[in-house]
């Protein structure tokens, strides 16, 4: 609070030196008069006879009981608000228990009374602020004035009280200017800011700030340049008794500054891509707030799309199990994969759709890497890269979003649960050196969401692996072991029939052989017994890798099996396995001599080869 | 005339192996093996033969060693099991398995050289004398959980029920000793708070896989936020990883929150302190009772 020391005026001193001077020299003369100091004057007078005497008694003024004040505080730290009152209250009593009037003037030039039906006025040039009703002696006379935007910031103000009557009404010539420094002349009007723009540098994304901007001003600049405030309201309710936003809420407030203001705003995550209302406010730091178009007007809160987004560890392959290929030569089906994806403009769109609609990923063998396996069709490899780019009848994958995962617009994210099928080729990654050719890799899947405006999420790869399996697997393709009809003591000369054996899963092939005896009566349960005349041994029976001359080969054995050093390598297509070819010869034995039929089983055992000879 | 011809269009077996490096004395372990056939078009069986010469009296097969394979089934599943016996060296043990397909009756096709299809298992077994504590964590889950919730002074945090599915690959019983999560804001730059699980996590046993749980308490309200999880075994972080985590308003979820143990320190102790000056008021009023009736008979 200014205390307005210069504003003081001495004359109220004086005007008592003035009343006591008078009263002195009253008192001087009835004393005279009373002690027949002039006796002989008078005498003189009665000698005269008689005379008429008159005196006119002059109206005495009202005297202040209480001096003028602002009944509420006018200073420059809690000035009064254009178009607020200011209110003046003081009180006097008369000795003619007449009316008075609170006159309240800008200046203390003598003021002119009034009458009883006409105000008194404020002295020359003065400027008349307020005057109060006619307020009988004794009360408290109160005297207000609006205040606008066309006063100045700092008014000075003097009180008066003049009789409220029609004869020889009088002002008391001593005035008020306030008791104390928080009531005291002058007052001060607060103006309204200026706004003349508002606007933010949206759009943005969730998470990121938005400044606001308002081109704004005051004009007050008494003691200190008033500050400023910019309230950013969601909806047109702010109000100017609260100086706060309604129900709707607050978006932002710049700090108490002069000038320009800029308020800050970090957009929640989540938010829908969509606009949003932004309303603006100037408000002083007195609480006044701007008027015009600007105040109130909506900036129009952009919130831009962001791409989804998947974090590597929530995806998870084949819920967490090794992957198993179950079809030899075939599609296993009914891999799962599980992918939660995450987006800052919700899970939910504005139109309460689903946000994100759509993915691209892939299925790949952990060295192939998620750029060379980046979604497209033309990575696709059934050994090693399954993209979702290639259609269904190459690979079919099927991903369906959680209709439970989504529960509204507050929630980021969405669930989703694929399933897929392996070719019988992809490759193994389990075990050892001695299993697998990629033993140190595994199977992981990279993932991109992509949102209903198509902004597609960084391709994120799994933090959790698994290893898919070996599947030893064999087919024979060979009908017949097309041995012919032999004469007994004679061979088939070379190893001329053929076995071939396909590698129907996802590892090179060797195998290991072995046989029975043949004879006309062999069956599992009753195998050959041991005639010369009836019984094809079992070691007469010979194989090898290439068509050697019937005595180079292996011979067969019933009770140890042979490895043959196959090689078959890892099959790589879909539609065609590697293969190898076994060579078989025979003799039949010189001392057999029952002809016909004979028969015999042999066991073609499959055996995973060493991985250095899958051809990889 | 001698002749043969295919009689089973294929065979496999997945994996090819049955392996372990750490089993210890009287250690079992069991691994199933998947038998397959591309064309299941009509019955046959498996006969399994071990061929281990030291050690096959552990291997045995679950199912028996004749196991069938029934007509239109693709795939059949062997258990393997190995039970380690008490006394034996520790060392490296390697043998095979043969599976050979058969007719379910033995029959081959009279006046041929019947051809049945196997597949040979490769057995590489260790055992060792010492214990090893180890796991890997094959799959994680962070579901939605409701935000705590105050009743009267007492605030109920919310929480947090981190699925873990852990494969015991040591040969002790074995859990995390510790999962933790640094929760930041949405943008992942501020840091909220720091959790540590309350419950006492359930132990996979050896050779095991199992799904576990760790409870965590959260005191956040309701929104988005980014946790940084880990998973310890000990010192070594067996795992690590960012997530999203939604707290949803209390009472969205029909899932059960924190009771008493998901009090803090302070409102645990508001309810106990009370209670045990109940009580000491309590046991004093019974003694001044019990010492007043022993004076009076006295």
């Amino acid at each position: 609070m200014l205390y307005n020391e210069s504003h003081k005026l001495p004359l109220s001193t004086a005007g008592k030196v003035t009343v006591l001077t008078t009263l002195m020299g009253v008192l001087v003369f009835a004393f005279i008069f009373l002690l027949n100091l002039g006796s002989k004057e008078f005498k003189t007078v009665e000698a005269q006879s008689t005379a008429t005497t008159s005196v006119t008694v002059l109206n005495t003024p009202p005297q202040w009981t209480e001096l003028a004040y602002e009944q509420t505080e006018s200073s420059t730290s809690t000035p009064t608000n254009s178009g607020d009152t200011v209110t003046w209250v003081g009180t006097a009593t008369d000795s003619n228990s007449e009316n008075y009037q609170l006159l309240i003037c800008s200046t203390n030039a003598t003021p002119t009374p009034g009458t009883s039906v006409v105000d008194p006025q404020c002295g020359a040039g003065a400027t008349l602020w307020a005057v109060s009703a006619s307020t009988a002696s004794g009360v408290q006379a109160s005297a207000a004035t609006t205040t606008t935007e066309a006063f100045v910031e700092e008014n000075d103000w003097v009180a008066w009280i003049c009789d409220a009557i029609d004869t020889n009404a009088r002002c008391n010539s001593t005035y008020s200017t306030g008791l104390n420094a928080t009531n005291s002349s002058p007052f001060y009007v607060n103006h309204r800011p200026t706004f003349t723009l508002f606007y933010d540098d949206s759009p943005a994304g969730p998470g990121s700030v938005v400044n606001f901007y308002a081109s704004s001003s005051d004009a007050d600049v008494i003691d200190t340049a008033d500050t400023l405030q910019l309230v950013v309201c969601n909806d047109p309710d702010y109000n100017t008794s609260t100086n706060q936003c309604g129900a709707g809420g607050t978006l932002a407030t710049s700090t108490l500054s002069t000038g320009d203001q800029t308020a800050s705003y970090t957009i929640v995550i989540p938010t829908q891509d969509q606009d949003y209302t932004a309303y603006g406010y100037i408000v002083d730091e007195h609480g006044h707030e701007a008027t015009g178009a600007t105040q109130g007007s909506d900036s129009t809160l952009s919130v831009s799309n962001v791409a989804p987004s998947v974090s590597p560890a929530a995806i998870t392959l084949n819920g967490g199990s090794d992957i198993t290929l179950t079809q030899e030569a075939g599609e296993t089906t009914g891999f799962t994969l599980q992918f939660t994806a995450t987006d800052n403009n919700s899970c939910e769109n504005a139109s309460a759709g689903d946000e994100i609609t759509g993915y691209i990923l892939s299925v790949f063998r952990s060295g192939v890497g998620s750029s060379t396996c980046d979604g497209t069709s033309g990575s696709y490899n059934a050994n090693n890269c399954y993209p979702s780019g290639v259609s269904s009848a190459i690979w079919n994958l099927s991903c369906t979003a959680s209709s439970t995962s989504c529960t509204g617009p507050s929630d980021t994210t969405q669930i989703y649960d694929c399933t897929f099928p392996l070719w019988y080729i992809a490759d193994s990654t389990d075990g050892t050196s001695t299993v697998s050719y990629y033993n140190t890799e595994n199977w992981v899947a990279a993932v991109s969401p992509i949102d209903d405006d198509f902004a597609t999420g960084t391709y994120s790869v799994g933090s959790t692996g698994q290893e898919l399996n070996s599947l030893l697997a064999m087919a024979l393709n060979t009908a017949t072991i097309p041995y012919g009809e032999l004469e007994p003591g004679t061979d088939t000369g070379t190893l001329s029939a053929t076995t071939t054996v396909a590698a129907t899963g996802n590892v090179g092939l060797d195998q290991e052989l072995s046989g029975a005896s043949m004879c006309p009566t062999y069956s599992g349960v009753t195998p050959c017994t041991s005639s010369a005349t009836s019984t094809i041994p079992d070691f007469s029976q010979e194989f090898g890798t290439s068509a050697l001359s019937y005595g180079s080969g292996t011979d067969l054995s019933s009770t140890t099996p042979q490895e043959l050093e196959l090689n078959v390598l890892k099959s790589q297509a879909t539609s065609t396995q590697a293969t190898g070819i076994t060579y078989w010869g025979i003799a039949v034995p010189g001392t057999i001599t029952l002809a016909g039929l004979y028969t015999g089983e042999n066991t073609f055992t499959a055996v995973a080869s060493e991985p250095a000879e899958w051809g990889l | 005339m001698l002749g043969a011809q295919n009689v089973y269009a294929g065979f496999g077996i997945t994996p090819p192996y049955v392996r372990n490096t750490s089993l210890t004395r009287n250690s079992v372990y069991e691994q199933q093996i998947l038998m397959v056939r591309s064309d299941p078009n009509k019955p046959l069986k498996a006969l399994i033969t071990v061929d281990a010469p030291e050690f096959a009296d552990w291997i045995s097969i679950v199912e028996g060693d004749s196991i069938p394979l029934p007509q239109g089934e693709t795939k059949v599943p062997m258990t393997v099991r190995v039970v380690v016996p008490d006394g034996v060296d520790f060392k490296r043990y390697e043998g095979v398995i043969r599976i050979k397909t058969a007719a379910p009756d033995d029959q081959v096709s009279a006046g041929a050289v019947s051809i049945s299809l196997g597949a040979q298992v490769d057995i590489d077994l260790t055992v060792i004398d010492k214990e090893i504590k180890d796991f890997k964590v094959r799959k994680i889950s962070l579901p939605d959980l409701n935000e705590g919730h105050k009743v009267g002074w007492l605030y109920f945090p919310g929480k947090i029920r981190f699925g873990m599915t852990l494969e015991n690959t040591g040969n002790v019983n074995v859990a995390p000793s510790e999962v933790s999560f640094h929760i930041y804001d949405a943008t992942g730059k501020v840091l909220l708070e720091e959790v540590s699980h309350t419950n006492r996590i359930k132990r996979v046993e050896p050779f095991a896989t199992d799904d576990v749980i760790a409870e965590l308490p959260v005191h956040l309200k309701a929104g988005s936020y980014i946790a940084r999880y880990q998973i310890k075994n000990g010192d070594d972080i067996k795992q690590e990883g960012e997530l999203t985590l939604s707290v949803l308003p209390y009472g969205s979820l029909q899932v059960a929150g924190y009771g008493f143990m998901g009090l803090s320190l302070s409102h645990k102790a508001s309810i106990i302190l009370p209670l045990l000056a109940l009580l000491l008021l309590i046991g004093a009023g019974l003694y001044a009772r019990r010492s007043s009736r022993a004076l009076k008979k006295t």
